[in-house]
């Protein structure tokens, strides 16, 4: 309990600090809409000529697009950054000191910066476009809690993902590169560029059972009730199996990683 | 012409020095390109595929569709490898004072400025883009005459010219206002819009992207030409609104750095 404790007033600290800086949020807010905009009238000239594609409306395509870029919205920040930061400058040696693991620190940060992103980014985004373009709203009460128990676990495993790439730092000059690779690989893999549906039948089946899909795809088909409750469940058991990977793969890295500061520090 | 003589040599030792830097570090290097192709990709993939569906976007076809996100990608490929160093200037340069240091040295500070900095890995990206546009420009059918290729090395030349212009206007701005980057980094998503038939887009963004911020000169009109999908005489336009943009961030760069006055510290 005590822990529990701990780890909350860290989230707190974050999401504090996170809101002394709100000017740029902004601008963060704005790149957003662009690119829900362009996306929008992208998929506009294709209900032109159609009514259903891959199984989607206008209205559930719009949805889908407002979702899907808000959702990835959060693929350019997480700990990876901090991290690597914290290698470079030094500070990983002050860290690793503390009386809380750096697993532990840093999913503080990530629970700190996901709940920022809820209420500054996430919020926003979609009243205006909700407000401006529409789109269909949830299939049902159920649909907009599993929707929800979806995206925390996706993010509970991007935190992994994240941590890994931080980790990558030990051995680049910068960590720009890694981090950009990162959000390009969970921009197209997660289907929030396209939706998998659209992918070659082969590639989207695979993109469909990686971890990746969870971000993005899973959530908005729940959330537009595309999922028969045997589907929902097992994709939702498929998470749970991924994050659990990414736990140990993360914690694996970590194990061999630290050892090489150990001696770099001795 | 001793002093032209000068800063070649000058412009020389900068690129070398570039080249070093790329080379020392083989797996940063690597890494970069890397990231680089596949930022481009993600967008690239995603309109592919939406082209490859429907067998086209706003009338224009599959192989269009490649030679206009060709068009777009080159200007930004060379502005990474030759004048990324544009983005340090709220940073590097004004809010820590590094502009003291290329004040008092005897050479052009925009000179020195895009000298400090390259990101060779860019030219991988650039390649890339060349092959595109050449796999577009068989299938689409566009002929191979003497005018098409001056026209793409216009484009190279010109929209490399007006694209670094247009991060030049809003980099400067870090002069000025504190949230100058952000503004450059929101302006650099609007770009986003130059990789697209731009007539999907409704009136105020098209006419945003052709006057207000032209990185329609980039992308689309050019590769609109190419395709004889425009009657506009493309060949005067581009190096006009180049010119013209270039101007701008010239003027509003002259101020800056008239005005700057250190961080005392």
């Amino acid at each position: 309990m005590k822990q529990l404790e701990k780890f909350f007033y860290m989230v707190r600290m974050v999401f504090l600090e996170k809101l002394a800086y709100t000017k740029a949020l902004w601008f963060d807010i704005m790149a957003t809409l662009v690119y829900i905009v362009i996306y929008y009238f992208l998929w506009q000239i294709v209900f032109r000529s159609q009514n259903q594609l891959a199984g989607f409306s206008m209205m559930e395509m719009t949805t889908y697009i407002i979702l899907s870029r808000t959702l990835a919205a959060q693929f350019s920040g997480g700990v990876n950054r901090q991290f690597a930061v914290w290698i470079y400058e030094g500070a990983i040696g002050t860290e690793l000191q503390r009386p809380v693991g750096i697993f532990t620190n840093l999913l503080s940060r990530r629970v700190g910066e996901f709940l920022f992103y809820l209420l500054f980014k996430a919020a926003p985004v979609l009243l205006v476009s909700f407000l401006f373009l529409r789109g269909t709203g949830p299939a049902g009460a159920e649909n907009v809690i599993l929707f929800f128990v979806s995206v925390v676990l996706s993010v509970w495993m991007m935190f992994y993902i994240e941590m890994i790439v931080g980790m990558g730092s030990f051995y680049t000059l910068t960590h720009y590169a890694l981090g950009y690779i990162k959000t390009a690989l969970l921009d197209l893999l997660s289907g929030s560029v396209v939706p998998l549906a659209l992918f070659p039948a082969a590639v989207g089946t695979v993109l469909q059972v990686l971890p990746f899909a969870g971000m993005v795809s899973v959530p908005i088909n729940i959330f537009l009730g595309k999922y028969s409750i045997r589907q929902t469940f097992f994709y939702l058991l498929l998470q749970c199996i991924w994050t659990a990977v990414m736990y140990l793969l993360a914690h694996g890295c970590y194990g061999k990683v630290i050892k090489k500061v150990v001696v770099q520090g001795g | 012409m001793r002093r032209l003589k000068h800063y070649i040599d000058l412009e020389k030792a900068y690129l070398r020095l570039g080249f070093y830097t790329f080379t020392e570090y083989p797996l940063d290097s690597v890494l970069w390109a890397v990231s680089m192709l596949a930022r481009e990709a993600t967008g690239f993939i995603g309109v592919i595929l939406i082209a490859k569906t429907l067998g086209g976007l706003g009338g224009w076809n599959f192989y269009a569709v490649c030679i206009l996100f060709a068009m777009a990608m080159i200007p930004d490929a060379l502005g990474q490898s030759f004048m990324d160093s544009v983005w340090n200037i709220g940073g590097t340069y004004i809010r820590k004072g590094g502009f003291d240091t290329l004040m008092v040295r005897p050479a052009p500070i925009l000179m020195q400025l895009l000298g400090q900095r390259f990101n060779m890995q860019a030219l991988v990206t650039f390649t890339t883009a060349i092959l595109i546009l050449v796999y577009g420009w068989i299938h689409a059918g566009i002929a191979l005459t003497v005018g098409n290729i001056l026209f793409v090395l216009e484009c190279i030349i010109f929209g490399t010219l007006l694209n670094t212009s247009v991060y030049l206007f809003f980099n400067s701005l870090n002069f000025w206002l504190v949230q100058g980057s952000d503004i450059a980094n929101l302006v650099l998503t609007l770009r986003q819009f130059a990789k697209y038939p731009l007539h999907i887009f409704p009136q105020a963004i098209r006419f945003t992207m052709t006057f207000v911020i032209p990185f329609g000169f980039i992308g689309y009109y050019p590769a609109a030409w190419l395709l004889g999908k425009t009657d506009l005489n493309l060949p005067f336009i581009l190096p006009a609104a180049a010119l013209i943009t270039a101007a701008a961030a010239g003027v509003i760069w002259r101020f800056g750095i008239k005005g700057y006055n250190s961080t005392g510290t």
